[in-house]
């Protein structure tokens, strides 16, 4: 159905794409597989028309549509192509009803008003789209009233709100999405590849890029790996080779970390006591839990239910209420300031929006915690909010971080913004540790970072953990990491505690726990 | 580093152009050059207020008629206890500080309660600033005649001649003549000094706060940023520094210009900055400096070209239309630049 044909793409000097060609067969699921920053995007934004494209020079090669040579140059030539895209980031309209967001532009009209005025003019048929809407929702297994508000309805739940408006396209032939799962809870994700299966049985054909390659292995019936803007490798079903995918992705072996030595700490460092966090999509409702000194505590449980309200809501960022103390002292009135000062730090999920500042450079990241907080890197010992920073110590501690933690990067001086996800949270938690806390708070170290970058990042955990003795608290929606590196896994339900579970407990008491039903043994 | 770019180029270009124009028309090039000196600082010390404000990601501060009104009403004091020369100068910029500072906290609250509105905002505080402000010029009890309304004595002159206080103060400091270029040394140091300055503040620790603030405002707030108050203190700073720029403005131009004249004053020092290279937050002393110096240039030579080459009545149109198509093109520019953000 389409063939691409030695594809190339640069950026100003970086080649970002070198001579791909990939074929994908009506009603195929392809999956596209690769590091961080291998042109993954890159080449769907070609095939989908993206304007940045263009604007940045175009692409050379060919795209072949059922054998024709087709140049998408806008997302309108792509729709009219019958390809559509879901992105990373939602492209929803909160304001909207569901039914509207599904139908818009394609809106059903009323007949009457049709002829009299026109189509652009015309009324818009309300229970027509309604229904329409909701037919779109059942084909992926969704119900849901197609008149809610986009506002009102839960993450997951707009990613398949996404899907519907691109299957309710009546010439989709080509459906591509970018991490559709990064945002899904396990059986949310199983239900969204339930629904591709279905898709693709009618004849759409799907790619599928995602970091996820259990998923991808289980889903895709053809799978390309690209690594650093080339086609390093191609597989069909059967025959796949998770490790040798995983080699061919990053150019050598992967080890996996994991925790060796496990002690058993019973001081408690941080005691909360009934907390309500009022975060939207992640309320926490009354939970109570106790850290302990020295140990990493895993926070795990479906999207939606409140596990990565704890750092935002301790933080200040949103309303709360509850008692925290911190080795037995009651912390009045929780904010960043006072956390940070008693050696709480927290590490934002959205690294983009609120872990980085992505226009600075590495080494103005690294130490603006610390400068602020402690007054690390100043001049003088009086007035240090006015005076001069410290540039030499600065750039001394951000290259000793840089070599420490292996972040790739051209110069200390590069901006933030430029570095890959993995290497953006390495920054991220070189920051942190410029002001030595005690307690790290850590949401989703390791969504949107490749497999060898995770397997890094997870291993400076356990080090900061093993050398200095730090408490780590990490909520992370990827079951099997927490299992590997945690001492304890606290499940959390409809913004409560629900239960602490061993982290070698099977997966199917940890699914049990996490839809709440699961009973501990007496 | 935004530093000088495509439109800085641009503009650079058309300027040795009209230079260029200037001296095959027989325009005195010298008198120009020692001009656009004095106006340089004459007007940067309003522009260089801008920068507190923008990089705390407030925006333009367009209510910059409320740091003027501070400043006036220091500049009144002054008067009023007839300080003159130098001495004079000093005391309108101490006696400023206060008033702006209180003009400043009140502003920052309403700044603060409108966030992502600030800019139209601010307009509007410092377009019902003004109507408030006259009503106090008219009935402020000042004693010293020469500020008066001659006939009645009661209420300010809309303008206070400056000649017998503080006028020229600084622009008479030091002024020397290098190989008949006039040099205003003293107040080009004034100038100097003040950026100088504001550009070792934003290296401080607070400066960073301020400028982090401006790009990532939860960035800020889980580092332990107190937001709300580092905007105050960029508002209160903006203030501050509008207060002096209306002093050294005025002990330039020579007269205390009060009632409506601050209306518009926002507008030219908008332009000035974004001619610069502003983008939003990251705006540094460089695109003050540059941004002032060009379209300062570009407008008293602009007058002179006008006159020579068209109707002498066209000087004032083209006034008009250079400084307000300056803003308009600066923020197309700017508009372009987000839209092609990358992914």
């Amino acid at each position: 159905m389409l063939q691409v044909r030695h594809l190339s793409k640069s950026f100003g000097a970086v080649q970002v794409l070198k001579s791909v060609s990939l074929d994908l067969a009506a009603g195929e699921i392809h999956g596209l597989i690769g590091a961080n920053g291998c042109g993954k995007t890159t080449l769907l934004n070609i095939l989908f028309g993206h304007p940045l494209i263009a604007a940045t020079g175009g692409y050379s090669g060919d795209l072949l549509l059922e054998g024709r040579a087709t140049r998408v140059d806008s997302p309108v030539t792509a729709l009219r192509c019958g390809i559509g895209m879901i992105h990373q980031e939602f492209a929803l309209i909160p304001s909207m009803t569901v039914a509207e967001n599904i139908k818009i532009n394609r809106e059903r009209t009323q007949p009457l008003t049709d002829r009299l005025f026109g189509r652009t003019l015309s009324l818009v048929h309300r229970r027509g789209n309604r229904d329409d809407a909701e037919r779109a929702l059942a084909t992926l297994g969704v119900s849901l009233p197609a008149d809610m508000r986009v506002s009102q309805i839960a993450l997951s739940t707009k990613q398949f709100v996404e899907i519907a408006r691109e299957i309710d396209k009546r010439r989709l032939q080509l459906l591509m999405l970018d991490e559709p799962s990064a945002v899904l809870s396990q059986s949310d994700t199983e239900r969204l590849m339930e629904a591709l299966r279905k898709l693709s049985a009618e004849g759409t054909a799907i790619l599928y890029v995602s970091h996820r390659l259990e998923e991808v292995i289980s889903l895709c019936d053809r799978i390309t790996v690209l690594r650093e803007g080339k086609v390093v490798g191609q597989w069909a079903r059967p025959g796949f080779d998770l490790r040798t995918m995983v080699e061919q992705m990053s150019g050598r072996q992967v080890v996996k970390a994991r925790r060796t030595s496990k002690k058993r700490a019973e001081e408690v460092l941080c005691r909360i006591e009934d907390l309500h966090v009022d975060k939207p999509g992640e309320r926490l409702q009354g939970l109570s839990l106790d850290v302990k000194q020295g140990e990493i505590l895993g926070l795990a449980g479906l999207s939606g239910h409140g596990k990565l309200a704890i750092g935002p809501g301790i933080m200040g960022m949103h309303p709360i209420a509850g008692r925290i103390y911190l080795n037995g002292e009651q912390i009045r009135n929780p904010g960043a300031s006072i956390m940070l000062h008693k050696g709480v730090c927290f590490l934002p999920e959205d690294r983009t929006a609120a872990g980085l500042l992505m226009d600075h450079a590495i080494m103005d990241n690294i130490v603006f915690t610390a400068a602020q907080v402690d007054g690390r890197f100043a001049r003088t010992r009086w007035l240090k909010a006015l005076s001069l920073l410290n540039r030499a110590e600065i750039q001394r501690y951000a290259q000793d971080c840089v070599d420490r933690f292996h972040i790739k990067c051209r110069s200390i001086r590069q901006r933030a913004a430029e570095l890959s996800g993995g290497n953006q949270q390495k920054v991220c938690i070189a920051r942190a540790l410029a002001i030595q806390p005690k307690l790290l708070i850590v949401s989703e170290p390791t969504r949107g970072v490749d497999v060898v970058a995770k397997e890094i990042i997870l291993e400076i955990f356990l080090e900061l953990n093993r050398d200095l003795g730090m408490t780590l608290v990490i909520a992370s929606s990827e079951l099997d990491e927490l299992k590997r590196i945690c001492d304890r896994i606290a499940v959390i339900y409809k913004g409560r505690l629900f239960d602490i579970l061993a982290p070698d407990c099977e997966d199917r008491d940890f699914t049990l726990a996490f839809s709440g039903e699961w009973k501990r043994k007496p | 580093m935004s530093g000088i770019k495509l439109p800085q180029l641009f503009i650079i270009a058309f300027l040795l152009l009209m230079l260029v124009m200037a001296g095959l028309l027989g325009i005195p090039l010298g008198i120009v050059v020692g001009d656009s000196l004095v106006r340089l600082a004459m007007n940067g010390v309003l522009v260089l207020s801008l920068l507190p404000m923008l990089n705390a990601g407030i925006g333009i501060n367009f209510g910059l008629p409320v740091g003027i009104c501070a400043g006036l009403l220091g500049m009144c004091l002054a008067v009023n206890w007839r300080g003159s020369g130098l001495i004079g100068f000093v005391e309108a910029l101490l006696f400023s500080m206060p008033v702006a500072i209180v003009f400043g906290t009140v502003y920052s609250r309403i700044l603060n309660r409108v966030k992502g509105r600030e800019e139209i905002a601010a307009t509007f505080v410092g377009f019902s600033f003004i109507p408030l402000m006259n009503f106090f010029w008219t009935v402020a009890p000042f004693g010293n005649p020469a500020m008066l309304w001659p006939i009645g004595g009661k209420g300010l002159r809309p303008s206070i001649g400056l000649k017998s206080y503080f006028g020229k103060a600084l622009n008479d400091l030091w002024a020397v003549k290098l190989h008949g270029l006039p040099m205003p040394l003293g107040l080009l140091l004034f100038f100097g000094l003040l950026c100088l300055v504001a550009h070792l503040f934003f290296r401080t620790k607070s400066g960073r706060a301020m400028i982090a603030v401006g790009e990532n405002e939860t960035f800020a707030l889980i580092s332990g940023v107190d937001v709300k108050r580092i905007r105050a203190i960029a508002v209160i700073l903006s203030t501050i520094i509008g207060a002096w720029g209306i002093c050294v403005y005025a002990q330039s131009y020579g007269f205390i210009e009060l009632y409506d004249a601050p209306m518009m004053m926002a507008f030219p020092a908008a332009s000035a900055v974004l001619v610069g290279g502003s983008m939003g937050h990251r705006t540094t002393i460089l695109n003050v400096i540059l941004g002032t110096y060009l379209f300062q240039t570009v407008y008293i030579l602009s007058v002179p070209l006008a006159n020579e080459l068209l109707v002498p009545e066209v000087a004032e149109i083209i006034r008009m239309f250079i400084s307000n198509g300056i803003i308009l093109w600066a923020l197309l520019h700017e508009g372009t630049k987000s839209s092609h953000a990358t992914v």
